[in-house]
């Protein structure tokens, strides 16, 4: 017997809520934009995190980076006197580092220098960067399948070999298989041995993917074939500058040793070098940082999004309130004729969860695909967790059936006269 | 034995400072098949004692007996199932539910006392028609006229088999015509074997009821046989 009443009262509930459709719309507006506002939100700061970390990742947890900076303060000789200005990390430093700090496993330096390349009649702008052959393990990068990376041998013997970014691959060998390839690099020819795999936190806008544009060759093909003095013509001056090598990629044999290596390679660093023409990099402290960082970033968008469901919430009850003044004297009828105020409450409860169940699946839907548009024509990165949509969707639910019941109890502790007195 | 048992039932409105007594101990008893209409100037309390007895009210001192039972102490939920299980209460003003359909209208009393789908729309048709509203149970309440309306109202009165029937004023917001149509049903009920009160400012029903009583401030004024019992 009470079965039915249940059912009944329940069919009584989706029917109130079919016959004001158009209502019952607007009602779930509020929750449909929160929930969807909120999933896209965390999605896209999610996504930003996950590049900034990766990208950090991709530097090694392991490693030390030591780049070569040019001094700011002789800036201004340079360009006037057109005098040579040398600066940076030589192969002296590297020997050094390698044969002085005992946590160093592997050093690998490296040399980059913009240069035309050019297959056929195309030319680009890319970097030409001399490596040597363990530069792939230390800077956790691979060659993809059918490829390899420059030999011990290539290196000693200054072949003229090189191994392309899959970036510069798409663009110069749109239909030519690159391996086996000659590729001009600046003045001379270089055989393709390899291609790299894609970069794993790939950027989609043009110009980080112009920074793709990578060839790598032998560092001591670099340094026979190109030198280590760079002339630059600009603006009828000209510079020269002497730099023999650009990087230090310093691999640690354990991660608890990297900032006290770092240490050492800066204090090592400083005897030999007059000028700061260098910075150390260490992608372990980023890292520690980017998570900081991405902590507070989470809590500010987890406020935002807990502030737009909340309004959506609001929204909720204050069109229930309305609703409910309305349908006081329906309270009062149905209490007159016979029903409990469990029975008024629960024809209210099934409304307000089926109004905000639907809403938030409403929202859920939206905000799950906002984030996959986003990545299609803005270029983001965007990640969904699991637990943003049935978080969002349960909060929804919980929020939907607290403000839309309270007033529906309010009506139903009313006497039955007071309700169906009321106009 | 009575249905209905009053004994010295006073009624207080309290509105801020101001104490209304609207009734000011009221006895009275009404037995099984009586016609009654209570009748009185406006004011005089006459809708405070039906919905006292309707169980939509609760008197402020004084007893209510119900079919043997005391009903002043009990609970709303119990209160409630009286409400749905033993009284049907017409209203003056009809009070159907705007969104529901007529024959969901005449359903609503029994549902909540936990009838079948099927059992529920048979009885709702059958009372449909036979207030004579077969015709239109699909119609929502505002596309009929108020003696319509009404029709409808005391056919949802009855589907439960109230032990008793109540209405206040029924015929207070119709015109004569079909006010008349609604006090025939009234009559026909009676014929049935229906207990019924009525409140009422009709002249002419002091002549087909049993009983009329007359309320002046509260009070009983006067209690006496009407025209069908002197027949
Ligand atoms: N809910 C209420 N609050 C305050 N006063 C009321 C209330 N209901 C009725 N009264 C007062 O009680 C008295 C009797 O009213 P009522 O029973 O409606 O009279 P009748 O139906 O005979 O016209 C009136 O003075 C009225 O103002
Ligand atoms: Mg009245």
């Amino acid at each position: 017997m009470k079965i039915f009443l249940v059912r009944r009262i329940l069919h009584m509930g989706v029917n109130s809520i079919w016959r004001n459709r158009l209502r019952s719309f607007l009602t779930v507006l509020g929750i449909v934009f929160g929930v969807c506002s909120v999933i896209a939100m965390l999605a896209i700061g999610e996504g930003a995190a996950h590049d900034a970390l990766e990208q950090i990742r991709e530097l090694g947890s392991q490693n030390i980076i030591v780049r070569s900076v040019k001094p700011t303060d002789t800036e201004n000789i340079a360009a006037e006197t057109t005098m040579m200005l040398e600066y940076g990390l030589t192969y002296n430093d590297a020997e050094r580092i390698r044969s002085t700090v005992p946590s160093v496993e592997v050093i690998a330096p490296q040399r980059a220098i913009r240069g035309s390349l050019q297959f056929g009649h195309k030319r680009t702008e890319g970097n030409v960067i001399g490596v040597v052959p363990w530069f792939p393990e230390v800077a956790h990068k691979n060659v993809q399948p059918g490829g390899r990376f420059i030999t011990d041998r290539e290196m000693r013997d200054r072949l003229n070999v090189c191994v392309i970014s899959d970036e510069l691959a798409k663009q110069l060998f749109l239909f030519h298989q690159p391996l086996g390839q000659d590729l001009k690099v600046k003045d001379d020819y270089y055989r393709i041995i390899g291609v790299m795999e894609p970069e794993q936190s790939a950027q989609h806008s043009k110009s980080a993917r112009s920074a793709q544009l990578n060839v790598y060759i032998p560092l001591t093909a670099a340094r026979f074939r190109i030198g280590d003095i760079l002339v630059e013509r600009q603006s009828g001056a000209q510079s020269m500058e002497k730099v023999e090598l650009h990087q230090l990629t310093i691999k640690v044999h354990d991660a608890s040793a990297v900032e006290r290596s770092a240490k050492i390679i800066d204090g090592l660093l400083k005897r030999f070098h007059k000028k700061q023409d260098y910075e150390i990099i260490v992608p372990l402290e980023l890292l520690q940082k980017a998570r900081r960082t991405q902590r507070i970033f989470s809590i500010v968008l987890g406020s935002i999004a807990a502030i737009s469901l909340l309004v959506g919430g609001i929204g909720i009850m204050n069109i229930m309130l309305a609703t409910v003044t309305e349908r006081t004297r329906e309270i009062g009828i149905r209490r007159a004729l016979g029903a409990k105020k469990r029975d008024i409450i629960l024809q209210f409860l099934m409304e307000t969860t089926l109004l905000a169940g639907f809403g938030g699946a409403l929202g859920v839907l939206i905000g799950v695909s906002i984030p996959f548009f986003i990545e299609h024509f803005a270029a983001m990165t965007t990640i969904i967790r699991w637990w943003s949509p049935v978080g969002a969707f349960a909060i929804s639910l919980v929020i939907g059936i607290v403000f839309g019941l309270y007033p529906a109890w309010r009506a139903a502790q009313m006497n039955p006269i007071s309700a169906l007195r009321h106009e | 034995m009575a249905i209905v048992e009053l004994r010295n039932l006073v009624k207080r409105f309290e509105i801020g400072e101001v104490v209304v007594e609207a009734l000011r101990g009221v006895s009275l008893s009404i037995e099984h098949g009586e016609y009654t209409a209570i009748m009185g100037p406006s004011g005089s309390g006459k809708s405070t004692l039906m919905n006292i007895l309707g169980c939509l009210d609760t008197p402020t001192e004084g007893s209510y007996t119900l079919d043997g039972h005391d009903v002043s102490s009990l609970s709303d939920d119990v209160l409630s199932d009286i409400r749905g299980s033993k009284i049907g209460f017409v209203f003056q003003s009809f009070n159907l539910i705007g969104q529901l359909s007529v024959l969901e209208n005449i359903e609503v009393p029994m549902i909540y006392q936990g009838r079948g789908v099927k059992e529920c729309s048979d009885r709702a048709k059958e009372l449909a028609e036979r207030v004579g509203m077969g015709h239109r149970v699909k119609h929502l309440p505002r596309e009929l006229s108020g003696g319509e309306q009404q029709r409808i109202a005391i056919a949802r009165a009855l589907v439960n088999d109230p032990l008793i029937i109540m209405a206040d004023e029924p015929t207070g917001n119709l015109d004569t015509k079909n006010g008349e149509a609604i006090m025939k049903i009234f009559d026909d009920l009676h014929e049935e074997g229906k207990t019924i009160l009525i409140v009422t400012h009709e002249p002419e029903l002091r002549e087909i009821t049993e009983r009329v009583i007359h309320f002046r401030d509260g009070l009983v004024e006067s209690d006496e046989a009407g025209g069908r019992a002197r027949r």
